[in-house]
């Protein structure tokens, strides 16, 4: 392997990448740009819920838990129905996703001490929302028969709950890392398949192979700028991950480095094995997308790996995008140390030299 | 004038692009049912006109009518009445002909009543009956030329603008497209051509000589020629070298051009002249000649000291070797079940230019594509170089340099930026990749453009500067793989030249072209069809030897009108057209007479003579020999 030959490639590679107006921008604002939309959109966390309140009772005690309901900053009463037909009507057509009803006679059964019931109505169409109002409304509904009762209270069990490495359970702190270990599949993947396609499309590649350069010369000279840009980007998703949102690497950032560049060496194996047999850029892009699309879902980052199927579970080892996130996310949000992600990093290891090595076996030099 | 009376009128015509002027002021007027080509060197501005023309480019000012409408308000009634083929391809390789005639014919709205019938029509018309079920992407050079024609014809257009459309189509298939030209045009259809093929330009009905975003000249070729004022004196000699120098010397470097085997000089004053030149050596064999289209070519480019200069250095630092270049047996390359080269032996000494021939998809690109390591043979044996052609692909590439059909250049890549990375990835540093560098910038002409960008540069630099590119380290075998295609005259001439000193150096040149001159500059030629190397030897053997018919020619007015009542006459073995004539191939040479009597009959002038086979006329009839249904053309 000579030096130069490497250095040649690298050089014109760059030179070709940073001269087009749009790919800097693909390489290097658009990551960005995708980080905030989706960061501000995606979140898991339910804030501000409309709801709908019923009361048929209405005394100074269900106003008072009415009030309860719009204070605690989850719910926002918009609206107030007068009866059940008016109730049904707003849930059907969206004006709200939830509704608390009051029967008549709450207010004396409260007084009396006996069993007054509040009824919480949930749009179930979104299951996960539906679940986190229940949840809500129950922690509302408790805070306040644990005031009304606290005189007669004598023992009883409650719950101290506490949440590790998220203490405020912000979905954000998860969601940001894990574009970031997104964002590094899509662009290495995308970009490197279709670098080499497009010289095969414009002919240049038939002037590259008849010099003497080597296989490994031409892999590495094609893909290192990949792997370049690719930590450049993430380096800057990072920085605004931490300026706007305030999201600060726990773990080593060596270690976390370590993880990325393994991960990304993966990717540029796979580009290399989708070029090798896409003779069109088109072709390239559609098996490069095939190729993300599953492993974004089977990776963990939108579903949990811990809820599918045992054999799933089992097939989700061999998605490359699942160590890179776990890996990141360990380093990122938990302050893993390399001890802690061996399983990861053994796992990425595995990855990236299979891929490299299929992948230049299957790369020939010849046009076949 | 008057602009109605023209199919396509032109008024003062100007464009700019940065700092270049395409189009500067030009004016023309194209006829009803004629076909009218735009001639003249690369960058002269032809595209540009067409596609002001076509109305795909807007220009500065001026404003242009075709069938009477002005393209600028009456843009409807223009669309329907052209029709434009460019030099990119515009089919979609993966629907079949029928689909993409029918897919044209749905873009521009034709009715869809008795579309069928046109396109059968249509499909007949053009001999592409029998691949209606074929896909795009699998047809020949040629009949994907053929494709693209019909369907810029689907929607029935009164004018026709065809840029280059021969471009890079072999002979066989290019009299074919012609024929085919010389039919619309009888139908009453309007032609405005660009092309690089002189032969053709002596076909159309006017020409319009461009240079430098000017229309120097206008007229019928003859015209042109007569009104161009050049006097021509050709000297052939003994040593050709030495007499270059001297006779530059004597008359100027722009007005002597090597030319084969000898040197055609533009003459002011022709009886003084001649008597200079037999006082200068007893060598010389002195005669007058007419001038032809590609004399005024030469004669339109000013600076020829350029050519010199970049001659001089072409051989730089390559050391010469002798012996055996080449020597494969059994050549083969199958794809599946296909065999796309059965068999091929060759032996090449260093210093020879060996030519391949053939028609498109033959097997020429895949034979050098196998020779120079970038296919692996299915079988065969063989040394490139003195390396192995089966175990040692990867060492023949050190010794070799290869210049392939595409464009091998990165067109975002600044000139020097491609020589230095060429050069990087051929090892060359620090000194010796400055001196290859500034070798390469000579030889591409291109010193005062070495910050420009790949992509600006147009026909013979850019083919200069890719084959600098793939020369860089010296080597002493070069494949060529068709590296003029498309070129303007001037540069095709000077590109031989370099090829030439290549030679005289002990390099050995493999080059595949489709222009048949060219094939004349070769010391040893082989033709291949289909996979097979169906004959081989020296041009003037091959000439002679195989070509065991006679040819005569017939120069004649509007000779397209002749072709199918000639091959009636008794002894005519086939009729086509050449140049602006046609070439008759006969049984034997008694036929002449038969011919003479049929102008004669018909009280038509004609100029009726035997003559010595063009090396086109070789490559026709070792075709139709070997193809008697004429199946692959």
């Amino acid at each position: 392997m000579k030096l130069l030959t490497i250095k040649s490639m690298l050089k014109k590679e760059l030179k070709q990448m940073l001269r087009d107006a749009k790919m800097r921008m693909i390489i290097f604002v658009f990551p960005l740009i995708q980080l905030m939309v989706f960061s501000f959109a995606l979140t898991m966390d339910v804030k501000n819920i409309d709801i709908a309140v019923l009361d048929y009772d209405k005394t100074v005690t269900t106003r008072e838990i009415t009030d309860r309901f719009q204070s605690g900053g989850y719910f926002i009463i918009k609206k107030y129905a007068s009866s059940a037909d008016e109730l049904r009507m707003m849930l059907d057509r969206g004006d709200v996703r939830g509704a608390v009803v009051f029967a008549k006679g709450t207010e004396k059964k409260i007084l009396s001490r006996e069993m007054a019931e509040v009824q919480v109505i949930g749009d179930g169409t979104m299951s996960n929302d539906a679940g986190t109002i229940f949840s809500y409304a129950s922690g509302v509904i408790n805070l306040y028969n644990a005031e009304k009762n606290a005189d007669m209270m004598t023992s009883e069990v409650t719950f101290q709950t506490r949440s590790l490495f998220n203490v405020n359970l912000l979905s954000r702190n998860y969601y940001v890392p894990g574009l970031i270990a997104l964002m590094i599949m899509v662009t290495s993947m995308l970009l490197t398949s279709i670098a080499i396609v497009r010289e095969k499309e414009i002919g240049t590649i038939e002037q590259v192979m008849v010099t003497p350069i080597t296989r490994p010369e031409f892999i590495i000279g094609k893909t290192m700028p990949f792997m370049l840009t690719g930590l450049i980007t993430s380096s800057m998703m990072f920085v605004m991950a931490r300026i706007i949102f305030g999201i600060t690497i726990k773990g080593s950032i060596l270690l976390l480095y370590l993880i990325i560049i393994i991960n990304i060496l993966t990717y540029l194996g796979l580009a290399l094995l989708v070029s090798a047999s896409a003779r069109t850029q088109q072709q390239a892009l559609l098996t490069s997308f095939f190729l993300m699309m599953p492993s974004a879902l089977l990776s963990g980052y939108m579903f949990p790996v811990n809820n599918m199927p045992t054999a799933v579970q089992y097939f989700t080892y061999l998605v490359p995008m699942r160590w890179g996130l776990e890996g990141i996310i360990g380093v990122v949000v938990k302050g893993a140390t390399f001890h802690e992600m061996s399983k990861q990093l053994m796992w990425l290891c595995i990855h990236a030299v299979f891929f490299l090595t299929v992948a230049s076996i299957k790369f020939k030099k010849t046009l076949e | 004038m008057n602009k109605t009376s023209f199919a396509v009128y032109a008024e003062s015509i100007t464009k700019k692009y940065k700092d270049v002027t395409a189009a500067d002021n030009i004016s023309l007027g194209v006829n009803e049912g004629e076909i009218y080509g735009l001639i003249g060197p690369d960058g002269a501005g032809k595209t540009t006109m067409l596609r002001i023309i076509a109305g795909i480019l807007k220009p500065d000012s001026g404003s242009v009518y075709v069938c009477g409408h002005s393209c600028d308000t009456e843009h409807d009634a223009v669309k329907d009445s052209i029709a434009y083929m460019s030099q990119k391809f515009g089919l979609y390789p993966d629907l079949t002909v029928w689909e993409n005639i029918k897919f044209y014919a749905d873009l521009y709205g034709v009715e869809k009543h008795g579309l069928k019938e046109h396109i059968e029509d249509l499909l007949d018309f053009s001999y592409m009956r029998p691949f209606k079920k074929r896909q795009a992407g699998r047809l020949s050079g040629g009949m994907k030329q053929k494709l693209q024609l019909v369907c810029a014809l689907v929607h029935k257009p009164e004018v026709l603008l065809l840029d280059e459309p021969t471009n890079g189509v072999d002979p066989v298939s290019r009299r074919d497209f012609w024929k085919i030209l010389y039919k619309l045009v009888a139908d009453g259809m309007t032609i405005v051509m660009s092309t690089a093929y002189l032969d053709e330009a002596e076909r159309c009905s006017r020409i319009g000589l461009m240079n430098a975003g000017r229309v120097i000249a206008e007229g019928s070729p003859d015209e042109v020629v007569k009104n161009s004022g050049l006097n021509m004196l050709s000297v052939r000699c003994g040593n050709c070298r030495k007499a270059s120098a001297t006779l530059k010397k004597e008359f100027g470097a722009d007005r002597v051009h090597a030319f084969g085997d000898k040197f055609r000089i533009f003459s002011a004053d022709i009886s003084a002249d001649r008597k200079k030149l037999t006082e200068m050596s007893a060598d010389f064999i002195v005669t007058d000649e007419i001038p032809v289209l590609e004399d005024i070519f030469m004669s339109m480019q000013k600076d020829m000291s350029a050519d010199d200069r970049i001659l001089s250095r072409v051989t730089d630092d390559i050391a010469r070797r002798s012996g055996e270049s080449l020597k494969v047996t059994g050549l083969t390359k199958k794809f599946g079940d296909f065999t796309a080269v059965n068999s091929i032996n060759l032996t090449v000494p260093y210093g020879e230019i060996f030519g391949f021939l053939g028609p498109n998809g033959a097997g020429k690109s895949t034979t050098i594509k196998m020779l120079c390591g970038l296919l692996p043979p299915t079988s065969g044996s063989g040394r490139v170089g003195g390396m192995d052609v089966m175990k040692d692909a990867e060492k023949i590439k050190a010794s070799i340099g290869y210049m392939s059909q595409k464009f091998s250049l990165y067109e975002d890549l600044k000139v020097y930026e491609n020589i230095d990375f060429y050069g990087g990835i051929y090892g060359l540093k620090n000194a010796e990749l400055e001196r290859r560098r500034d070798w390469a910038l000579e030889l591409s002409g291109l010193r005062d453009r070495k910050n420009e960008m790949t992509s600006v540069l147009v026909g013979g630099w850019r083919q200069r500067l890719a084959l600098a590119c793939s020369i860089l380290h010296k080597p002493s075998i070069v494949f060529l793989d068709e590296p003029t295609s498309g070129a303007d005259p001037a540069s095709r001439r000077l590109f031989w030249a370099i090829i030439n000193e290549l030679a005289l150096h002990g390099v050995t040149v493999f080059v595949s072209t489709h222009y048949m001159e060219e094939a004349e500059y070769c010391d040893r030629l082989a033709l291949i069809f289909r996979g097979e190397m169906i004959a081989m030897g020296r041009p003037d053997v091959l000439k002679s030897e195989m070509m065991r018919d006679n040819i005569i020619e017939v120069k004649v007015n509007r000779p397209q009108d002749y072709i199918e009542d000639l091959t009636a006459v008794r002894g005519v073995m086939d009729v086509s057209l050449f140049g602006a004539g046609l070439h008759l191939r006969t049984e034997d040479i008694s036929a002449e007479e038969g011919i003479a009597g049929f102008f004669r009959e018909r009280k038509i002038s004609a100029d009726v003579r035997k003559v010595l086979p063009s090396m086109e006329d070789v490559f026709v009839s070792m075709i139709e020999k070997a193809d008697p249904e004429g199946k692959n053309v």
